[in-house]
């Protein structure tokens, strides 16, 4: 049986920019993933956008990442150009954003992203996220972190690795964007000769969350992988110092090491000491090293400073800055501590016993005389004193003091919160990421609503340009998430923190919509399925909408959250009319109308007087078929018309009560009325007897006397 | 109230002043004019009955009997004031069966208006009152028709 083509309306294929040229649009593949007709591709290839074959039965585990897995694909218009194509982990939302920004430049030190989007994987319920990348002429340099290889030779790497990345390094710090994956293990030889080096694919994944902590910087590693964020060229030029270091050594330094012991030797050693320990660094590398694993930020060597090295300028090596230490340990959990910064660690570890010793004066005295930082210490004081003040007030818990307590105590560091770091710039990330995940979903959403990343900001020296634009955005998210109307809650921080996120309404899943130019085409196709719910709304696509318009809709939504259907479904059509009116090109969708025209067959039959009934239901038929929502709008919202029902239907009410009771009037005084009736009868009775007289007078007087 | 009530001595005067003027005007009456009056109050005998019999305060049946009886008594007592209105003239009129089928039949015929007048506005007012319900109800059928049974008062 030939499966179904779904015939796409015109305008989706001449819908916007965004759409056109990205790999993805509002089309919804075929059922069952068959070629289009003169494929040459075998049978059990799935098609990505009519373009790409991937091939399910051919799998090259060689190229897979942690979490996606690579098979064998093939460009229909360039067979011979090598591909692979990674299928992603369905609850991992994949880096779009990168891949869109960097579409159209060739990277000659990373892996080319080739295409992306959704397709009918052989074996699952759901569309699935694949993406499709150059394949590298060799294998991995180092296939796996934990087995030891021979070890390079600095020539090597800064002919093989750095002068082939450093390039793309300069492009990718130049777009603001980090690559996030590099590492030894995501490396490939460009030919089977094993001189050039690639960087791999850093996009299957959230930033950062395939790379062990050991490639993370010290604030990184604090947090939940998840968690991450976005980082900077800073990030990945410190994972580049550490992978020089493995592929120097052919092995982990650290490998004995466990990670949270790891971090505190890099909070209490340094970076560099932490990893390189006894090992000596060839010379030639050695300036290089400590400026990449440098922890402090501002020491940290940009791409310009190791473009300048590479090109023969050398400076003096630098001293790693270690943390201030105090002149008497503080203890905690029987641990000794010298540094705020791995006790704030601690804290954020052992957060239930944390709380009181947040408090404590010990800690207080501490701070201002081992360690002589008053600052710091009223900072810390302020911090707990207004949060236990809320608390106090019924918001949130002692954990957000033991939060609020470690911002102060070590700014710099990410947001921990119940044993959960994350960075200002994670947390988008961390709840796309978590949307299956409840106990972690709820972990985000709190940090989210008792306004931490806010407080994180505001506790930063100096703040970057783009936390404090994000303070934006998460000023409005507390009062958002609080919300449960449709909408408001997770899903619209999801929208709102995310904005090149898909939409993950339920309704979608055959399709990958990314922008609100695409939701009315593809609710059109949705409304043609037999299989279609009941309505066309539910709470992602809202909140994606409301994330997404261009002028805000709460009013829209307000009517949303009503419990009757009719007022309900009127603001639905309210919402897409909007929509409507932002498109760039308007494209009518009868089936939509249609389908949005039954629901509100209740405002139709709304109106009392039947034959107004009767012409407006002819009328939204015809509004419906015509497809445009406004002018459906139009017809089912006439305020005029349904005032002018009204009153004529309270007027006809009013009629029929005053006919009732003059009925119950008449038939009630029949007694009287005959009572009535009798006496007038009487009475002509007597006045006849009068008028007789009268007459009978006359003819009396005209017969005697003439 | 106090304007309307007559004050008893006032009221006692005046019964006393007509009660002088009846006994005055009615020898008078009864010697002049004999036969009229002996006409009256024979011809007009079913008047009287009627009177009695009717405890109406308005005495409708009265009057309408009265008028009937009087406009049948009218032509004698015009025939016995052209003959003289002599005791031999009202003899004659006494002593013959028509006249007194003329005054009693009169009178009868008073007694049937009397009845059949209010059964004919009543049977009218009944017919009336049946087209203005059938009316109504037409029109209430005409409101359910265009508006639907929702008009209708909930009890």
């Amino acid at each position: 049986m030939e499966a179904e083509q779904e015939v796409l309306p015109e305008a989706l294929e001449e819908a916007p920019v965004a759409i056109d040229e990205a790999p993805v649009a509002v089309e919804e593949a075929p059922v069952g993933g068959a070629p289009a007709e003169g494929e040459e591709a075998p049978d059990l290839s799935v098609m990505l956008r009519g373009r790409c074959a991937i091939f399910p039965d051919q799998p090259l585990p060689q190229y897979s990442s942690k979490h996606a897995v690579a098979f064998h694909a093939q460009m229909r218009t360039d067979l011979m150009r090598p591909l692979f194509a990674l299928l992603c982990d369905p609850e991992m939302p994949a880096r779009v954003e990168f891949m869109e920004s960097m579409r159209s430049y060739q990277l000659h030190g990373i892996l080319q992203t080739a295409d992306w989007g959704m397709v009918d994987w052989p074996g699952e319920t759901r569309r699935r996220f694949v993406i499709v990348l150059d394949r590298p002429g060799g294998m991995r340099v180092m296939p796996s972190l934990d087995t030891p290889q021979a070890p390079l030779e600095e020539e090597a790497l800064v002919t093989g690795l750095l002068q082939p990345l450093l390039p793309s390094l300069k492009e990718l710090a130049g777009r603001g964007i980090a690559h996030r994956a590099i590492r030894p293990d995501n490396l490939y030889y460009t030919d089977g000769g094993r001189r050039a080096m690639v960087l791999g694919e850093g996009v299957s994944t959230p930033p950062g969350f395939d790379q062990p902590a050991v490639f993370e910087t010290i604030e990184c590693a604090m947090c939940d992988p998840i968690g991450r964020g976005e980082g900077s060229q800073a990030n990945d030029l410190y994972a580049l110092g550490v992978t020089l270091l493995f592929l120097l050594l052919g092995r982990n330094p650290v490998a004995n090491v466990d990670e949270k012991e790891l971090l505190a030797n890099k909070i209490e050693f340094g970076s560099y000491s932490a990893l390189v320990g006894s090992y000596r660094v060839p010379l030639g590398l050695m300036e290089a090293m400590r400026g990449l694993l440098s922890d402090d930020l501002k020491e940290r060597w940009t791409v310009n400073d190791l473009d300048m090295w590479m090109s023969g300028r050398r400076q003096s090596p630098k001293q790693a800055k270690l943390p201030q230490r105090s002149s008497r340990p503080y203890v905690f959990e029987n641990v000794e501590y010298s540094n705020v910064r791995s006790l704030a660690f601690a804290f954020a570890t052992h957060y239930t016993e944390a709380s009181n010793q947040l408090r404590s004066k010990p800690l207080d005295s501490w701070l201002r005389r081992s360690l002589g930082d008053e600052a710091r210490a009223d900072a810390l004081q302020q911090a707990v004193s207004s949060t236990a003040a809320a608390i106090a007030g019924g918001k949130g818990g002692e954990d957000r003091i033991v939060a609020r307590g470690c911002i102060a105590l070590d700014p710099p560091s990410p947001i921990r919160y119940r044993g959960f770091g994350v960075s200002v710039d994670g947390i988008g990330w961390a709840l796309a990421a978590s949307l299956s995940d409840r106990d972690r979903r709820q972990l985000v959403s709190e940090i989210i609503s008792s306004r931490l990343p806010i407080h994180w900001v505001a506790a930063q020296a100096k703040p970057k340009a783009e936390d404090l634009r994000a303070v934006q955005m998460l000023e409005k998210l507390p009062a958002i998430i609080d919300q449960v109307g449709i909408g408001y809650g997770v899903e619209r921080c999801l929208y709102e923190l995310n904005p090149s996120h898909r939409c993950l309404s339920s309704m979608f899943d055959r399709a990958y919509i990314t922008s609100i130019q695409q939701v009315l085409p593809a609710l059109e196709i949705v409304a043609q399925r037999q299989d279609r719910p009941d309505t066309p709304i539910d709470r992602h696509l809202i909140a994606f909408i409301a994330a997404r318009a261009q002028r805000p809709v709460d009013e829209q939504l307000r009517g949303l959250a009503t419990n009757d259907p009719s007022t309900r479904n009127l603001a639905m059509l309210r919402l897409f009319a909007t929509i409507e009116e932002q498109q760039e090109s308007l494209m009518p969708v009868p089936n939509l109308a249609k389908w949005i025209a039954g629901l509100l067959e209740p405002v139709v039959n709304g109106f009392h007087h039947r034959r107004r009934r009767d012409k407006m239901a002819q009328l939204v038929q015809a509004t419906a078929e015509q497809g445009i929502l406004g002018e459906l709008l139009k017809v089912l919202a006439d305020d005029k018309e349904k005032g002018a029902d009204q009153q004529g239907y309270t007027g006809a009410a009013a009629e029929y009560r005053e006919i009732d009771q003059q009925i119950r009037d008449i038939e009630g005084s029949y007694q009287l009325r005959m009572d009535d009736a009798r006496q007038l009868g009487e009475q002509i009775a007597a006045a006849l007897g009068g008028l007789l007289v009268s007459v009978a007078t006359a003819f009396a007087v005209f017969a005697t006397f003439t | 109230m106090a304007e309307m009530t007559v004050p008893p001595a006032q009221s006692a005067r005046s019964r006393k002043v007509i009660g002088t003027a009846l006994w005055i005007m009615v020898p008078l009456v009864l010697v002049f004019a004999l036969p009229t009056v002996l006409l009256f109050a024979l011809g007009l005998l079913p008047t009287i009955v009627a009177w009695i019999v009717d405890r109406r305060e308005e005495k409708y049946a009265a009057y309408c009997v009265g008028g009937f009886n009087l406009s049948g008594v009218m032509p004698y007592l015009f025939l016995l004031w052209s003959t003289g209105d002599s005791m031999h003239a009202l003899g004659a009129i006494l002593t013959s069966p028509f006249s007194w089928l003329v005054m009693y039949g009169a009178a009868a015929l008073g007694w049937l208006a009397n009845y059949w007048a209010p059964q004919i506005t009543m049977r009218v007012r009944r017919v009336r009152d049946r087209a203005e319900v059938a009316r109504l109800r037409k029109r209430q059928e005409q409101i359910l028709e265009e508006w639907g049974p929702e008009v209708m008062p909930t009890e």
